[in-house]
C-alpha cells in the first residue's frame, strides 16, 4: 500500500549477524521480512544502512519472493527471482535471475525486471546478446 | 505354339466379394451393366467386402466425327470414359486412379432420324457392356 | 541498431522468435529509425498505391450452380440387397450440366483421404529457403528450370500454432519482446522485436502498446499480422484481444491458398472473417510479375462464400488501365459458382461483330439466371436468358432467346429450350430435353454452339422411367423439329417399353424380354407413298438363353421369339394395313479360351486366343408390308457378325441361315489392361437373305460375308490406336478401313488423327493437336478434309500463351457451314486466372474435336 514505506520493518530468520564497519546486517535461513503489506521471503537477506537508515535490501533465494498490494483497489503484485534488490528511497525492487512477476492473472518474465512500488509499474528487460532471456508476458483473457 | 486351354480363372477368393461405390447421379444403365458383368465373373456385391470398386467419374459425349458435303453429320462418335479406383476394405486406394475409355462410331441418317436414334440407344447399351468388362478385368488384375 | 529474428526451421518452414541470425534482405532503401529486418516482415517499403504489385483472383468466373448438398463420395454403397433394388438412394444430383459454354460443376470429392501435401513439404527438410526479394511475403522462387507450372515461384507459409479449437476470446495472449513496461490497470508498452500471439493469430512489430482493460493493441514501426492462410504486413496495426478485428495501414497482404495479394492503404480482418480493403489492389500474379491487377477504392473479400466485390475498380494490364467498372463482383476461389461473366466478342464475315455481355443473377444457392444481351452488328439485339433451378431431386434449365425483327430477315427469331433430369423417387427417373426455334436457320445465323448447327433435327423428348427389381419400364414422348430440308422423322407419341431379365431357378438359364407399344406419326407434307405410312406398333421379344460357361470356354444356345403387330394408316394400297409377324430366332454362340505367356520387348503379357463360332437361324417371313419406322441396317463390322439381327430397331428381323467364325487375340498386361486386341471374322451363309429395308433393294445372295478385321493397340496409357478394315469376300478388295490414333500426355499435349474410308461412301480425315511450343507458348489446330468431295470441312490454327496468372488464346477458323458455304471467324480470348475470361474460346465444340469431350482441362477451364 502507499503507506507501506512508513511502516516499521519486521524481519524473522534462522540466524542473523551484523557487520559493524560496513553497517550491513545479514539474515539467512527462511528469512521473512514484512513492512506493511509488503513481504519478502528469501533464504538470505542483506540489509544495507547508510548513516543508520536502511538504504537498500538484497534478498536471494531459490527463488526469493516479493509480494505487495500497491493500493487497496489493485491486485497483489507477486515477484520471484534469484535476487531481489529493494531500494527504499527509489521505492523500486529490481529482480534478476529468472525474474518473474505476477499481477492479477498476467505474468511477466525476463532477464531483469524493475518494479516501481508507488506507481505499480513493472519494467521488464531482456538480456543482451543472443543468450539473454527475452521478456515474456502472458495476459489471461478477460473472458466476459 | 504354346497355347493351352485356359485353366482355372485365377480370381483370388477375396476378390470374389466387392463393394460397389457409386456417386449419386451415376448413370443407371452403366451401373446395371457393371453389376451384370460382375455377376458373370461370379463376383458378388457385398456391403463390407475386402475390396471396394469406386467409380469416381463417368463422362459421356457424342460428337460428330465425319460431315457430309452440306456440313451435316455423317457419322457420330459416342465416347465413354470412366474414372475408377480399387480400394481395400478400409477405403484406402490400392490401385491409384484408373481410367477405362471406349468409343463407337455409327452412321447418322438425317432422313431416318428415328432409326438413328434407336441405333444410338442400342450402341450405347453395347458400350456400357464393353466398358464394364474392361473395368472388371482391371479390378481382377489389381486384386491378383 | 538492427534487432533481428532468430529463426528455427521446422520441416522446411520457419518459426521466428527473436535475436541474431540476419536473413539477407536486399531491401536497399532502409528508412531511418530502428528497422526490423526479419524474414517475417521487412519494414514495409512505402507501398506506393500505384506501383504496388497486387492480385485479385476468383478462379474461373464461369457459371454453375453450387451443389446445395455436398455429394459424398460413397453415398450409395451397394450391397447384395441392392441387387434386387438397382436404383441407388435418391440424393441431390450433382449439377452435371455439360451444356455448351458453361463447364460442368464438378465438385469431384476425392475417393480416398486427401494426402495433405502442403507446399512446405516439397522442399527437402533441411534446405535453407532460397534468397528472395519477396521473402517478406513468404514468396520464394523455384530453382532455375525446376518450376512445375508456369509460375516462377511459390508462397511458403511458415508454421503456425495449431488451432485447438478453443474460442478466440478464451485464448491467452503470449507476448515476447526485448523490453516491456506495464502500468497495472493501464497498459503495457513493448519495444524491440515484439511478438504477440493469441490462439492461431500472431502479430510482430518493433513496438506495441497493449491496454489490458480494453484489450486494445496498437503496433507500430512495421507490423505483420498472420493467421492460417493469410499475411498482412504493413506500417502500423490495431487489433483487440477480445475481438478478431485487426486493421493494418500502408500494408501488403497475401492469401496463400489462392496466391491472392495486393498492396493497400488500409486492410482490415473483420470479426466475421471477411477482409475489407480501402484503396488497394488485388491480383493473383506472383510478386515478380505485374501482368494484371485490379485497383479499387474499396475491395471486400469473403473467403467463406468465396466471393469478392470491388467498388470503383480499374483493371490494369501490365499497369495500363484498360477497364473501369463502378461495381465488380467476382468469385475468389475454385468453387464453381457464379460471378460477373465477361463480355464475349467475336467477329465473322457473315455476321459481323457479335458482342455479348452476360449478367448473372445468383438468386439462391440452388437457383440462378443468366441474361445475355447480344449485340449483333447486322441483325440487332438478341436477348438470351437461361434460368436454372435445382433441388434435391431434380435439375432444371429453361433457356429462352428473343430477337425482335431481325434486320436481315425482318422476322422475329426466338428459341425455347427445356432440360430436366430428375429422381422423383427412389425407383423413378424423369427426363425432359426439348428445343424449339423460330426458323430453320436460327442456329446457322445466331447459334454460338457449333455442334448444334450440324444437326438437322432438334430433339424434343420427355420420358419417365421406372427401375424395378430386374425390370424397367419407360414411357417416352419423342418428337423433333426439323431445321434442314430432310424428311421429317417419325415421332413416337407415346412409346411404352418394358424390358427385363429375371433370374431363373437353374442359374445356367437366363431370360430377357422386351415389350414395346408405340404410336408413330409424322409431318406428312411433301412425302409420298410408303413415307406417308403412320400407325401403331406392338412388338415383343421374349428370349431364353442357356449359358454353359467354364473357364476354358462357353456354349450359349438361345431362342427368341420376334413378334410384332401393326395398325397402319396411309398403307400403300395393295398391302395389309394390320400386318403381323412372328419369327423364331435360334442362335448358338460358343467360344474357347486359350492362353499362353508371351513376352514382347521384355515385358510379359498373358496372350489369349479366343476362337468363336456363332450359328444363327432366322426363317424368312415376308415383311414388305411392314413400314420402316425406326429401323436401319447396322454397318458391317466384326461386331455385326455376332448380332442376332442385322437391323437395329423393331421393324425388321433379318432372315438368315449363317455361321459366323471369328478369332480374337488379346495381349493383357499385368495390370489387366489390353495392350493389343486383334480380331478377324467372316460369316458363311447357307441361303439368301431376302428381307430388305425397302422393296427396291434386292436380296443378298453371296455365300460369304466380307472379311471384317479390327485391331486396337494401347502401348501405354498415353497412346491409343484403333484400326478396323473390311475386305470384299470375292476379291479381298479393301472396302472399308478406319484408323484412329490418339496420343495424350496431359491436357496440354494431345495429338489426334482419324481417317475414315468406305468405298464410294466416305473418305475423310481429321487431324487435331495441341502441343507446347515453348514454356509458355502452345500451338493448337484442327484440320478436317473430305477427300471424296475434296472439301475443307474445318480448318483452324491457334496459339495460346499461358503465364502464371493469365492466359490468352487466338484462334482463326474456317469451316463449312452449308453446302459449299464457308464461314471464317477469329476468336480472341483473355483468361485472367482467377478473374475469369474475356472473349470467346471458339466454342466448346472446338475442344471436342481435340479431346473428345467438351472440357479440355480437368479444372474445367473453358477451352
Amino acid at each position: 500500500l502507499p503507506s507501506d514505506s512508513s511502516q516499521p520493518i519486521h524481519i524473522s530468520a534462522d540466524s542473523a549477524h551484523m557487520d559493524e564497519n560496513s553497517g550491513t546486517t545479514t539474515y539467512n535461513g527462511n528469512v521473512l521480512m514484512v513492512q506493511g503489506s509488503m513481504e519478502i521471503r528469501a533464504t538470505n537477506v542483506d540489509l544495507y544502512r547508510t548513516n543508520d537508515d536502511i538504504s537498500h535490501i538484497i534478498a536471494t533465494g531459490d527463488p526469493a519472493n516479493f509480494r505487495q498490494q500497491p493500493s487497496a483497489d489493485k491486485p497483489i503484485t507477486n515477484a520471484f527471482g534469484q535476487q531481489l534488490e529493494y531500494r527504499i528511497a527509489d521505492k523500486t525492487v529490481t529482480i534478476t535471475g529468472q525474474a518473474r512477476v505476477e499481477q492479477a492473472r498476467d505474468t511477466f518474465s525476463g532477464e531483469r525486471i524493475v518494479y516501481q512500488m508507488d506507481k505499480a509499474i513493472v519494467n521488464a528487460y531482456s538480456g543482451t546478446g543472443s543468450s539473454g532471456e527475452r521478456v515474456k508476458m502472458i495476459i489471461q483473457p478477460k473472458a466476459k | 505354339c504354346g497355347f493351352k486351354l485356359r485353366g482355372a480363372m485365377d480370381i483370388p477368393e477375396s476378390a470374389r466379394l466387392v463393394t460397389l461405390v457409386l456417386k449419386s447421379g451415376t448413370s443407371l444403365p452403366f451401373e446395371q451393366a457393371l453389376k451384370r458383368t460382375l455377376r458373370q465373373q461370379d463376383i458378388t456385391l457385398q456391403a463390407a467386402a475386402p475390396y471396394q470398386l469406386a467409380i469416381t467419374q463417368v463422362l459421356e459425349n457424342r460428337r460428330s466425327i465425319t460431315l457430309d458435303s452440306d456440313a451435316n453429320v455423317d457419322e457420330y462418335e459416342l465416347l465413354l470414359l470412366v474414372k475408377f479406383e480399387v480400394l481395400n476394405g478400409k477405403g484406402e486406394s490400392i490401385s491409384g486412379p484408373l481410367v477405362a475409355r471406349t468409343e463407337r462410331i455409327y452412321d447418322y441418317n438425317a432422313n431416318a432420324a428415328t432409326a438413328s436414334y434407336s441405333l444410338e440407344k442400342e450402341i450405347r447399351e453395347e458400350m456400357w457392356g464393353s466398358i464394364a468388362e474392361r473395368i472388371v478385368r482391371q479390378y481382377v488384375a489389381q486384386t491378383r | 541498431e538492427l534487432n533481428d529474428w532468430d529463426c528455427r526451421q521446422i520441416n522446411g518452414s520457419w518459426d521466428c522468435s527473436d535475436s541474431s541470425k540476419p536473413i539477407l534482405n536486399t531491401n536497399k532503401d532502409i528508412p531511418a529509425a530502428d528497422n526490423i529486418q526479419t524474414d517475417m516482415g521487412t519494414d514495409a517499403p512505402r507501398p506506393a498505391i500505384e506501383a504496388g504489385n497486387t492480385a485479385i483472383k476468383p478462379e474461373t468466373s464461369n457459371k454453375a450452380l453450387p451443389t446445395p448438398t455436398e455429394a459424398t463420395p460413397n453415398d450409395s454403397v451397394l450391397n447384395d440387397s441392392a441387387l434386387n433394388n438397382p436404383a441407388p438412394k435418391a440424393s441431390a444430383p450433382n449439377i452435371e450440366s455439360n451444356s455448351g459454354e458453361k463447364p460442368v460443376a464438378k465438385t469431384l470429392t476425392p475417393m480416398k483421404p486427401e494426402q495433405s501435401e502442403t507446399a512446405a513439404t516439397d522442399i527437402p527438410y533441411k534446405a535453407i529457403l532460397p534468397l528472395s526479394p519477396y521473402a517478406h511475403l513468404n514468396w520464394y522462387p523455384y530453382p532455375k528450370g525446376k518450376s512445375p507450372d508456369h509460375c516462377s515461384g511459390r508462397y511458403i507459409e511458415p508454421e503456425l500454432p495449431i488451432d485447438d479449437g478453443t474460442p478466440f476470446q478464451f485464448q491467452p495472449i503470449v507476448i515476447d519482446a526485448s523490453e516491456a513496461r506495464t502500468q497495472l490497470g493501464q497498459g503495457t508498452e513493448l519495444t524491440g522485436s515484439v511478438k504477440v500471439v493469441q490462439g492461431t493469430r500472431s502479430l510482430y512489430s518493433s513496438s506495441a502498446t497493449i491496454n489490458q482493460e480494453t484489450g486494445q493493441i496498437d503496433l507500430k514501426g512495421g507490423a505483420t499480422y498472420r493467421e492460417p492462410g493469410l499475411l498482412f504486413t504493413g506500417k502500423t496495426a490495431q487489433t483487440n484481444t477480445n475481438s478478431k478485428k485487426t486493421t493494418l495501414n500502408d500494408a501488403e497482404y497475401v492469401l496463400y491458398e489462392k496466391n491472392i495479394r495486393g498492396s493497400v492503404a488500409q486492410i482490415a480482418r473483420n470479426e466475421d472473417a471477411t477482409i475489407t480493403i480501402k484503396e488497394g489492389t488485388y491480383t493473383q500474379c506472383p510478386p515478380d510479375t505485374d501482368s494484371w491487377k485490379v485497383f479499387a477504392k474499396e475491395i471486400h473479400l469473403d473467403q467463406e462464400s468465396g466471393f469478392g466485390w470491388a467498388k470503383n475498380a480499374t483493371l490494369r494490364i501490365s499497369n495500363i488501365p484498360i477497364l473501369y467498372v463502378p461495381y465488380f463482383y467476382f468469385p475468389i476461389d475454385d468453387r464453381r459458382h457464379s460471378g460477373f461473366l465477361y463480355p464475349t466478342i467475336s467477329y465473322s464475315d457473315t455476321e459481323g461483330f457479335d458482342i455479348g455481355t452476360p449478367y448473372y443473377f445468383n438468386i439462391a444457392p440452388n437457383m440462378d439466371d443468366t441474361l445475355t444481351p447480344r449485340f449483333l452488328e447486322k441483325r440487332g439485339l438478341l436477348l438470351e436468358n437461361e434460368f436454372r433451378y435445382m433441388n434435391s431431386h431434380s435439375m432444371n434449365t429453361l433457356s429462352t432467346s428473343f430477337l425482335p425483327s431481325d434486320s436481315l430477315t425482318d422476322e422475329d427469331r426466338w428459341l425455347l429450350g427445356v432440360e430436366h433430369t430428375g429422381i422423383p423417387s427412389e425407383h423413378w427417373r424423369s427426363n425432359i430435353n426439348y428445343l424449339q426455334v423460330s426458323d430453320n436457320d436460327y442456329f446457322d445465323d445466331l447459334g454460338t454452339k457449333l455442334s448444334v448447327t450440324e444437326e438437322s433435327h432438334l430433339n424434343q423428348s420427355g420420358s419417365l422411367t421406372y427401375y424395378g427389381n430386374q425390370w424397367q419400364a419407360e414411357l417416352l414422348l419423342q418428337s423433333y423439329q426439323t431445321i434442314d430440308d430432310n424428311t421429317a422423322p417419325y415421332r413416337s407419341l407415346p412409346q411404352l417399353q418394358i424390358w427385363g431379365n429375371p433370374t431363373l431357378e437353374p442359374d445356367w438359364l437366363s431370360a430377357s424380354y422386351v415389350v414395346s407399344l408405340t404410336q408413330f406419326d409424322r409431318d406428312l407434307t411433301g412425302l409420298t407413298d410408303d413415307e406417308r405410312i403412320i400407325g401403331s406398333r406392338f412388338h415383343m421379344e421374349p428370349e431364353l438363353t442357356a449359358s454353359f460357361r467354364s473357364t476354358s470356354g462357353y456354349i450359349k444356345p438361345g431362342f427368341k421369339l420376334w413378334y410384332s403387330q401393326y395398325q397402319l394408316d396411309n398403307q400403300v394400297d395393295d398391302l395389309n394395313d394390320s400386318p403381323s409377324i412372328s419369327v423364331p430366332v435360334v442362335s448358338i454362340d460358343s467360344g474357347l479360351y486359350f492362353d499362353r505367356e508371351f513376352t514382347l520387348a521384355d515385358n510379359t503379357y498373358q496372350q489369349t486366343l479366343e476362337p468363336r463360332l456363332y450359328g444363327l437361324y432366322v426363317p424368312y417371313q415376308d415383311q414388305s408390308a411392314i413400314p420402316d419406322f425406326d429401323t436401319t441396317e447396322y454397318s458391317f463390322s466384326y461386331a455385326s457378325l455376332f448380332r442376332n439381327n442385322r437391323y437395329s430397331g423393331y421393324d425388321r428381323i433379318g432372315d438368315t441361315k449363317q455361321i459366323s467364325l471369328g478369332v480374337t487375340t488379346r495381349l493383357i498386361d499385368l495390370k489387366g489392361r489390353e495392350a493389343i486386341t486383334a480380331s478377324i471374322g467372316q460369316a458363311i451363309y447357307f441361303g439368301d437373305r431376302d428381307v430388305t429395308l425397302d422393296s427396291d433393294t434386292d436380296a443378298e445372295t453371296s455365300d460369304f460375308s466380307d472379311i471384317a478385321t479390327s485391331v486396337s493397340w494401347r502401348p501405354n496409357t498415353r497412346m491409343n490406336v484403333t484400326f478396323n478394315a473390311n475386305f470384299d469376300h470375292e476379291d479381298t478388295r479393301n472396302t472399308e478401313n478406319n484408323l484412329a490414333v490418339r496420343y495424350q500426355e496431359d491436357i496440354n499435349r494431345i495429338v489426334n488423327l482419324s481417317y475414315r474410308f468406305s468405298e464410294d461412301v466416305r473418305d475423310q480425315s481429321t487431324a487435331s493437336f495441341i502441343w507446347p511450343v515453348s514454356k509458355n507458348w502452345s500451338a493448337l489446330g484442327v484440320w478436317q478434309y473430305d477427300w471424296l468431295n475434296s472439301d475443307n470441312l474445318d480448318t483452324a490454327i491457334g496459339i495460346e500463351y499461358e503465364s502464371c496468372c493469365w492466359k490468352t488464346r487466338l484462334i482463326t477458323r474456317q469451316w463449312l457451314q452449308d453446302t459449299d458455304e464457308q464461314d471464317t471467324a477469329i476468336y480472341l480470348q483473355f483468361v485472367l486466372k482467377g478473374l475469369g475470361s474475356f472473349g470467346s474460346s471458339g466454342g466448346s465444340s472446338f475442344a471436342e474435336k481435340i479431346t473428345g469431350f467438351e472440357q479440355r482441362e480437368e479444372t474445367n477451364d473453358q477451352f
